[in-house]
């Protein structure tokens, strides 16, 4: 993590001569974004084009097969090379960033949404059913994602979908955990006590203060998970068991490239890149995005 | 140095008597990076000669502890010290580089910080921490050091010391924790002892035990800096005073001189904010009480108990499944326009009584009556339309606003249970803003970018919005500068005059208690030991506890003013003066 652009671009705000500054009439919330994290929003925006519409960022067709370009090195025709269908790598990874980052947001989305509901309930509710909760998750905890993951597809047959709630509910025991430790230290909070003794019933104080404010710190988490949850479901593409193929989702690509890995190594390089840079990226500005939230109300 | 036993080497190995063991001049202490250096210690003076105590007095903020930080080299990386003089025992601690300071800390200047559960290590038997003290600078064999454990646990009065050595921090009493920290500070019989806040976090009763080890210390030719904020303590202990405001030495003359005669108006002030039995009805800050209240509904103050409460019982489940009963049969009442006391050591079930007269805790046994109607035993739905006449005010304001909402919607929330359009509301939030003495501007502020008499006077404004006829308040005033805890006193002094309101009201501070309160009730491990008007009840003890509650409480000691009192206060007569009260110094002895 030490090598992310978020550190590496942050100069710890060098001191600009103010009349220039106050000339370009730059807003305040602009001026206190670091380099690091602007670069990060650009790849995240990158990626999100991409996902929308993807032929506005390259004009390669990624399932179009040319047997005479095969497994070609980088090069100005082809900026990533092309695999052993001879199909444009950068245009597959272009591509594929709807269906990974559809798998991202929907198993973080799943994950998040199940741990929302348990986690709340564990939080509010009596001992049984806290202790039941807790015990399901329990459960789930001694169950290896991948493990989950083979089954879900042993049943269902690799798709998207298997593979978002596959990776959803094995990260949901995580997050409920969260959800409900916030959930109780907020509703043992003095001003949810304060507001009692002000005599507001109890489902105003659960939907006015325990809510929005265990709810709070999940937004970040949201933001990590999503690049997490790429990483996941990629491991799980890789060994086989993901989108199947042509599909270019990133995890499938992997698995696509690891046969010519000896032959030809951006095969596996590339997508991981794409991976890396961009589940760094969702990192870094999740962490601004915590800075800036909890820097305000901090305890 | 010699390694031979540090304390039956009783007599003061001093260079020369005459010569000061420390000497400070234009003391200089700032922070940050190169160029943006913040400097908060100004050019501060002083010296210190052995078997003399000097007492640095001052708020948060004041400087106060970097001073003495900046004395065993420990104010961190991104400090600045520069002065005309530091020198300790002819040692020039300017020059001082990291090995230097590690030799001169424990060995030559002890360091006593305020809280002994954090500066502890949880995990290790405190006679280890004590022996760590030893070891660190060679003094001794294995075995010779830990009789020196025992013998310095002995000299600082813990009990059964054999037994505590092997204890670990959790499993000692607050007081028994201080006085440990304090032995492994003399371990090295240091000739300077600093404490910083040693007694802040401790009960009444505790303080005066390590007021007296630390006396015992200055007996002994010690040297000692006591850090404190509270002018009381310093005035048992101090030869000397230095009063410290935002970084200056504002005062700095001999204990006697400068309680008899203060000449700074700040020291003044600090002395006149001690609540006491003497400022019983007067008024604590120089600031002038507000006339306008605008359309408060005032109470007539009447006999009959707008709170009453009768044979409370309260028991929790403990860890190993056994239950404690924190209330034990607390019965008491409470008259329109009145304040109730409840005075107690931490852990005597005042928070507890307070939490089921507001009815957020479910009673074991006995019931609570609020004007005169069934509270207590009322479902919590019945109970919400009524909570509009008792509100609370908590010790720490801060965690009892919601962190995300404005000073603005707090009011607006605490205003919702009440009628009225949204004009009227905004009318009424900015009367009770004006009553407890605060701005509009401070409507869009955030309690966390406020003050923390700012958030206490919030706090106030919010329990008044309902218009009750009892407010609970729990330690209003105990995590407050003196100075701010003396203008909140007199703001709820101003408050219930105006409005007629009733306090119950809890603290662990005796002078608080008898300050503001027109009858006390004393607990002790959650039974009630003594209730009645405040001063019969603090005066006039009867009950063991009490006056050992009574004795402990440092009382300033200074001779009777000559010349008029400072914001005009008459001198009192026909109430014993707090230095004409008994002599319990004996009896803490034995």
């Amino acid at each position: 993590m030490s090598a992310t652009p978020h550190t590496a671009g942050a100069p710890g705000g060098a001191p600009a001569p103010a009349s220039a500054r106050q000339r370009l009439a730059i807003p305040e919330w602009v001026r206190g974004i670091r380099p690091g994290v602007a670069l990060a929003g650009l790849v995240v925006a990158f990626f999100v084009v991409a996902m929308i519409v993807p032929s506005l960022l390259t004009g390669h067709d990624p399932y179009a097969v040319n047997l005479e370009e095969t497994l070609q090195s980088p090069s100005w025709a082809h900026i990533m090379g092309t695999d052993q269908s001879g199909r444009d790598l950068y245009a597959r990874i272009v591509y594929g960033a709807r269906e990974s980052l559809l798998i991202g947001l929907g198993a973080t989305a799943l994950g998040m949404g199940l741990a929302i509901v348990f986690g709340t309930l564990a939080g509010l509710g009596n001992k049984w059913v806290d202790g039941a909760i807790n015990r399901g998750v329990e459960v789930m905890f001694a169950f290896p994602i991948l493990l989950l993951a083979l089954l879900f597809v042993a049943v269902f047959g690799p798709s998207v979908t298997t593979e978002i709630v596959a990776v959803g509910l094995g990260t949901a025991p995580g997050y409920a955990r969260m959800v409900r430790g916030q959930v109780l230290s907020v509703r043992d909070s003095g001003y949810v006590e304060a507001a009692r003794a002000l005599g507001h019933p109890y489902g105003s104080i659960v939907r006015r203060h325990i809510f929005p404010n265990a709810m709070r710190p999940l937004v970040v988490v949201m933001t990590l998970g999503v690049g997490q949850s790429i990483v996941w479901a990629s491991g799980i593409a890789f060994l086989g068991l993901g989108v199947p193929p042509p599909s270019p989702e990133w995890g499938a690509l992997l698995n696509a490239g690891r046969n010519y890995i000896t032959q030809a190594w951006w095969l596996e390089v590339m997508p991981g890149v794409a991976i890396v840079l961009f589940s760094l990226s969702l990192t870094t500005l999740g962490r601004h995005l915590q800075q800036r939230l909890e820097g305000g109300v901090r305890r | 140095m010699s390694t031979t036993n540090p304390v039956s080497d009783s007599k003061p190995h001093l260079l020369d008597p005459e010569q000061d063991l420390l000497r400070v001049d234009n003391l200089h202490v700032g922070f940050g990076e190169k160029r943006d250096v913040t400097e908060v210690v100004h050019g501060v003076s002083f010296s210190l000669a052995p078997g003399e105590c000097l007492a640095i007095v001052g708020e948060s903020g004041s400087g106060k502890s970097v001073t003495a930080r900046t004395l065993v080299g420990l104010t961190g990386g991104k400090s600045h010290v520069r002065a005309d003089r530091l020198e300790f025992d002819g040692r020039d601690l300017l020059s001082f580089k990291d090995r230097d300071w590690r030799g001169l800390r424990g060995k030559d200047v002890g360091f006593i910080l305020q809280d002994a559960l954090v500066s502890l290590d949880q995990l290790r038997p405190v006679g280890k921490e004590i022996d760590e003290a030893l070891k660190l600078h060679d003094w001794g064999s294995k075995h010779e050091r830990q009789e020196r454990v025992i013998e310095l646990m002995e000299l600082v009065g813990i009990p059964e010391p054999e037994v505590r050595a092997k204890q670990r921090p959790y499993e000692l009493s607050g007081g028994l924790r201080q006085r440990a920290l304090i032995a492994s500070a003399i371990a090295m019989d240091p000739k300077l002892i600093i404490a910083d806040e040693p007694t802040t976090a401790l009960d009444m009763t505790v303080q005066a035990q390590v007021l007296e080890q630390l006396q015992a210390a200055k007996a002994r030719g010690k040297a000692l800096i006591l850090i404190s904020h509270d002018l009381a303590v310093v005035s048992q202990l101090a030869d000397t005073v230095a009063v410290m405001n935002g970084g200056v030495l504002l005062e700095y003359a001999p204990a006697a001189q400068l309680f008899a005669r203060p000449e700074h108006e700040y020291t003044k002030a600090l002395i006149e904010a001690i609540p006491s039995a003497d400022s019983r009805g007067e008024r604590l800050s120089p600031v002038e009480r507000r006339a306008s209240l605008g359309t408060a509904r005032a109470y007539e103050a009447s006999d009959a108990p707008v709170l009453k409460a009768e044979r409370l019982f309260k028991s929790f489940r403990g860890p190993d499944g056994v239950d404690r009963t924190v209330v034990n049969d607390v019965s008491f009442q409470l008259a329109q326009g009145e304040t109730l006391g409840i005075v107690g050591e931490s852990g005597s079930g005042k928070t507890t009584t307070a939490r089921l007269a507001l009815a957020l805790l479910e009673v074991d046994g006995g019931g609570v009556t609020l004007a005169g109607e069934e509270w207590s035993g009322l479902p919590e739905r019945e109970r919400r339309k009524r909570r509009a006449d008792i509100s609370v005010i908590y010790q720490d304001p801060l965690s009892s606003f919601d962190p995300r909402w404005t000073v603005e919607q707090i009011m607006l929330d605490a205003l919702n249970q009440g009628s009225g359009d949204k004009k009227a509301r905004k009318g009424r939030i900015a009367e009770l803003l004006e009553m407890v003495g605060l701005e509009a501007e401070h409507l869009a502020r955030r309690p966390l970018q406020l003050s923390g008499g700012q958030r206490q006077r919030v706090a106030i404004a919010r329990a008044l919005a309902p218009q009750p006829r009892v407010i609970v308040c729990d330690e209003p005033v105990s995590a407050l500068d003196v100075s701010i805890q003396a203008q909140v006193l007199d703001l709820l002094a101003d408050l219930q005059k105006e409005l007629g309101v009733s306090y119950l009201f809890i603290s662990h501070d005796l002078g608080v208690i008898h300050h503001i309160s027109d009858r006390v009730l004393v607990m002790c491990d959650g039974k009630v030991v003594e209730f009645g008007d405040a001063d019969d009840v603090l005066l006039r003890p009867h009950h063991p506890y009490t006056k050992k509650l009574v004795a402990s409480l440092p009382v300033l000691e200074r001779p009777e003013p000559t010349g008029p009192r400072p914001f005009g206060r008459p001198p009192r007569k026909g109430r014993p003066s707090p230095a004409g009260a008994p002599d319990y110094s004996e009896e803490l002895a034995a």
